[in-house]
């Protein structure tokens, strides 16, 4: 299993590399001069003031150039300063990075929570009542869009009920709102699919033995149905947690909360090109780490997967 | 009659409001509908601060107080020579003094850091007396050698700061602790103005030359508000300076300020940012959108602060080598043919002016005779459509086969997009087929400078009328500002000479007459004014505004 995990993170790298070049290119390809964008408060603007701002972003050499410059420097642990704050890019991605994390997980937590509930007893009951009525519930989470959905909780939960503070991170009832927000679509998704998974595994011929056996219906479910059911569910987690991440940018502005994904469209917007390159960059890093350990999970949740 | 004279001019000045002034106008023997026109006449419906009591101000002293302020824009550094946002320069307004101070609708000049000032004959010298008790919040003292030190850091590239220098800059020199001397190779009228309006503030030199990354994070300034704390995305904290003694005499009083700290939290969502105003989450917010303006305005908890801005209005740009724009009967018919009350009264529900010329009303050297030209006329239009050889066919025109079709390129996400449709449907009323495209910045600049459009969208923060150079001088065209691709050596010459001539009314009627030349040429369609828009909690009052409409929280109290 050492070997397979050696093997997966030596081709992580050149994931990582092409993610890196792909980006790179797509910042500097689009036209546009960000030097004129920068000086367009002043009041007057000289051609020889956006040279000098142009030769102060580098923008002076050639591509290939800009890039191998910039790679290296990312060898050595510096990730450039940001245009804009003149600070180290890794610097200011590590000061947003809890309140990110801390939303990617509870509403990770939460969507698995809802999801495998709401999927379970669907499939125990399916054709049901109330299988039709969760899946309905799913249909609409997966409908809503986030930014919609957090607009409304803000407006029902803190300005008319006035239960919850509304911005900012820290202490569970600042997290609770964004968490819902954020994880709704992702429980629809898993709960459809913990539903067609523990289906299919509940026909399979080794829960009719368990039952024949006399064990009890709960323990057939959660010990040996769920179990396996659960393969899917783990592989879509590591697969969505991309979208959570990309949907942080959203919840985290409509929220005002500190995270990754708000630093990432002020730098963007600002074309501060520094800066989304490393938020990329320790993105794809963390996808591809978080796909790692999913595929390394498999072997604890089925030991006939050997890896070779 | 002159205490009636002096009354207006304070009510003007915004330092009284409105009640105020009835009530005193009232006394003084001004009539019910004089006194009705005059306030109705007022360019804003700012609350102003009045001048408190000594006691009040004792007891407000007391009160002091968190001023929770939800702001829509993060900033991108709090340096205030590296920071290219206005969302910065509004913290920095109450963190950094300027050496004389000047408030809008106001003609004076106050004096600030600086005592006096004297500009020599020739105009390229400005000698500045400075106060010499003014300390930076680190300690460091205020002096001459401060002020050069602030220009130094300027001219050298190596601290890669974005503010340009004024124009013609040469040196700054020590005369003696407290004189210093700005001195220019060519003269640059503006500058006065500009420094009023918190350009080129200065800063401490020796934090600025050992702590660059404080510099970026808080910044010591002279102001009534120390910067305490600033986490990027989230909130800037400021604090009370308990030293502060030498504010301008416009706020009517000395000493610190009311307020005890400015919470300035940064929430983009505009949604979100009422939705913490109607909570309590917030005292106040800027930047609603006309629809919260009902909303709120309707609150009986609320108020609402609009404040006209100085500068250049939401204009649209006519290019001026690009058919069919390159004619000028062309671009007078599409002058005449936009209706601004549509925009103004129904997309902006009434929250927004219209504007008339290339200059807001507010701006130093106005001329109001721009408000005569190209009144809403479908008629004037086709007569001059007719005149230029575009015949009617049906909807749309045409001339030697081909049909009169123009290409709007709207700025995105600029709140021009509701109004370029309304423009587009007035002007298909009169033949003109107005194609329309959105292009996001920066990448939109390139194309404007490249002239691909007909129409674009622009508007200026400024504080003198300078800002018209940027806008419509032959040499902004492809590298600047002028998008209208406009040339008019006249023009060009009064704009040049803006610059250079020391007597401020001549100075005021160079940019008069240029007004009116554009006006004639029509490169640009004012549409309407902007505004810096407040909604907070009733109690608050004593906001003043400098003259590039960043809110003063000097008098600022809580009234809670």
């Amino acid at each position: 299993m050492t070997e397979y995990f050696i093997k997966r993170l030596i081709l992580a790298v050149p994931v990582l590399f092409g993610v890196s070049v792909a980006v790179f290119l797509m910042m500097h390809l689009i036209p546009g001069d960000p030097a004129l964008a920068m000086l367009r408060g002043q009041p007057t603007v000289t051609p020889a003031d956006i040279d000098r701002v142009r030769h102060q972003m580098g923008l002076d050499d050639p591509l290939p150039i800009q890039y191998l410059k910039y790679i290296g420097r990312v060898f050595q642990g510096d990730f450039g300063e940001s245009v804009k704050a003149h600070r180290p890019v890794l610097t200011m991605i590590q000061e947003q990075a809890w309140p990110t994390i801390q939303l990617a997980l509870a509403a990770m937590v939460l969507a698995v929570a809802i999801g495998v509930t709401l999927g379970t007893i669907s499939a125990l009951r399916q054709n049901t009542w109330v299988d039709t009525l969760s899946m309905v519930l799913a249909l609409f989470g997966v409908s809503m869009p986030s930014f919609w959905l957090g607009l409304i909780l803000i407006y029902v939960f803190s300005v008319r009920l006035e239960w919850l503070p509304i911005t900012g991170q820290g202490g569970w009832k600042r997290l609770i709102m964004p968490a819902v927000a954020l994880g709704l679509d992702f429980s629809a998704v898993t709960a459809r699919l913990v539903r067609a998974s523990l289906l299919e595994v509940l026909r399979q011929d080794y829960i009719l033995a368990a039952r024949a056996k006399g064990l009890r219906g709960r323990t057939v479910v959660t010990r040996h149905a769920l179990r396996n059911a659960l393969i899917s569910v783990v592989t879509i987690i590591g697969l969505q947690f991309g979208f959570l991440l990309s949907g942080a940018v959203v919840i985290e502005t409509v929220f005002a909360r500190q995270g990754i994904g708000r630093l990432a469209i002020t730098a963007i917007l600002a074309k501060d090109f520094p800066l989304v390159q490393g938020i990329v960059l320790v993105s794809a890093v963390v996808y591809v780490a978080i796909n790692l350990l999913v595929d390394l999970s498999y072997s604890f949740l089925d030991p006939r997967i050997h890896y070779r | 009659m002159l205490r009636q004279t002096e009354l207006v001019t304070e009510f003007k000045s915004g330092r009284i409001n409105r009640r105020e002034f009835a009530k005193r106008a009232m006394a003084l023997g001004l009539s019910g509908p004089v006194i009705t026109s005059i306030i109705l006449a007022s360019p804003s419906m700012a609350t102003a601060a009045p001048a408190p009591a000594s006691s009040t101000v004792a007891r407000l002293q007391e009160g002091g107080g968190t001023f929770v302020f939800g702001a829509w824009q993060t900033p991108d550094t709090m340096d205030p020579q590296k920071t290219g946002l206005a969302a910065t320069g509004r913290i920095l307004a109450n963190v950094f003094d300027p050496l004389l101070w000047r408030f809008p609708g106001d003609e004076k000049f106050y004096p600030g850091l600086a005592e006096s000032w004297d500009i020599s004959a020739d105009g390229l010298t400005y000698t500045f007396k400075l106060r010499q008790d003014v300390k930076f919040h680190n300690g460091e003292p205020f002096n001459a050698a401060a002020v050069k030190a602030t220009f130094d850091r300027e001219a050298d590239p190596a601290n890669s700061t974005l503010e340009t220098l004024p124009r013609g800059f040469d040196r700054a020199d020590v005369i003696d602790d407290f004189t210093v001397n700005i001195v220019f190779s060519s003269p640059y009228a503006p500058f006065l103005i500009l420094l009023a309006a918190n350009t080129w503030v200065t800063l401490p030199p020796q934090y600025a030359k050992d702590n660059v990354e404080g510099m970026s994070l808080t910044p010591p300034g002279t102001g009534p508000f120390v910067v305490k704390e600033y986490v990027a995305g989230s909130h800037v904290a400021l604090e009370r300076n308990p030293d502060y003694n030498w504010a301008p005499s416009y706020f009517g009083r000395q000493g610190p300020a009311l307020l005890e700290k400015i919470d300035w939290r940064i929430i983009e969502e505009s949604g979100t940012r009422a939705a913490t105003l109607e909570a309590g989450e917030t005292h106040m917010i800027e930047e609603i959108v006309p629809a919260q303006f009902e909303t709120f305005s309707s609150n009986p908890d609320l108020q609402v602060i609009l404040q006209d801005a100085i500068g250049c209005p939401r204009t649209v740009h006519l290019n001026c080598t690009k058919a069919p724009t390159d004619d000028k009967l062309v671009r007078q018919a599409m002058s005449y043919a936009v209706d601004k009350s549509i925009i103004t009264d129904v997309i902006f529900k009434k929250t927004v002016m219209p504007a008339y010329g290339p200059l807001e009303k507010l701006t130093p050297g106005y001329n109001p005779e721009v408000e005569s030209y190209y009144a809403f006329s479908p008629d004037k239009a086709n007569e001059l459509l007719d005149q230029a050889g575009w015949v009617k066919d049906g909807d749309t025109r045409t001339k030697d086969g081909q049909e009169l079709k123009a290409l709007f390129i709207v700025i995105a996400k600029d709140n021009f997009d509701e109004p370029a449709q309304v423009i587009q449907s007035q002007f298909k009323d009169v033949g003109i087929t107005l194609e329309l495209t959105t292009e996001a910045e920066p990448t939109v600049f390139n194309t404007y400078n490249r002239g691909d459009q007909n129409l674009a969208n622009i508007f200026w923060w400024g504080a003198d009328p300078e800002s018209l150079y940027s806008l419509y001088h032959s040499s902004q065209i492809e590298q600047g500002f002028n998008w209208a691709h406009y040339t008019n050596p006249d023009v060009d010459a009064l704009l040049e000479q803006g610059y250079i001539e020391s007597d401020d009314a001549k100075r005021m009627d160079l940019y008069k007459q240029a007004q009116i030349l554009i006006m004639e040429d029509a490169p640009c369609i004012p549409v309407w004014g902007k505004r810096a828009t407040l909604a907070g909690k009733k109690s608050i009052s004593g906001i003043n505004w400098n003259p590039r409409v960043y809110p003063l929280h000097y008098n600022t109290t809580l009234g809670e």
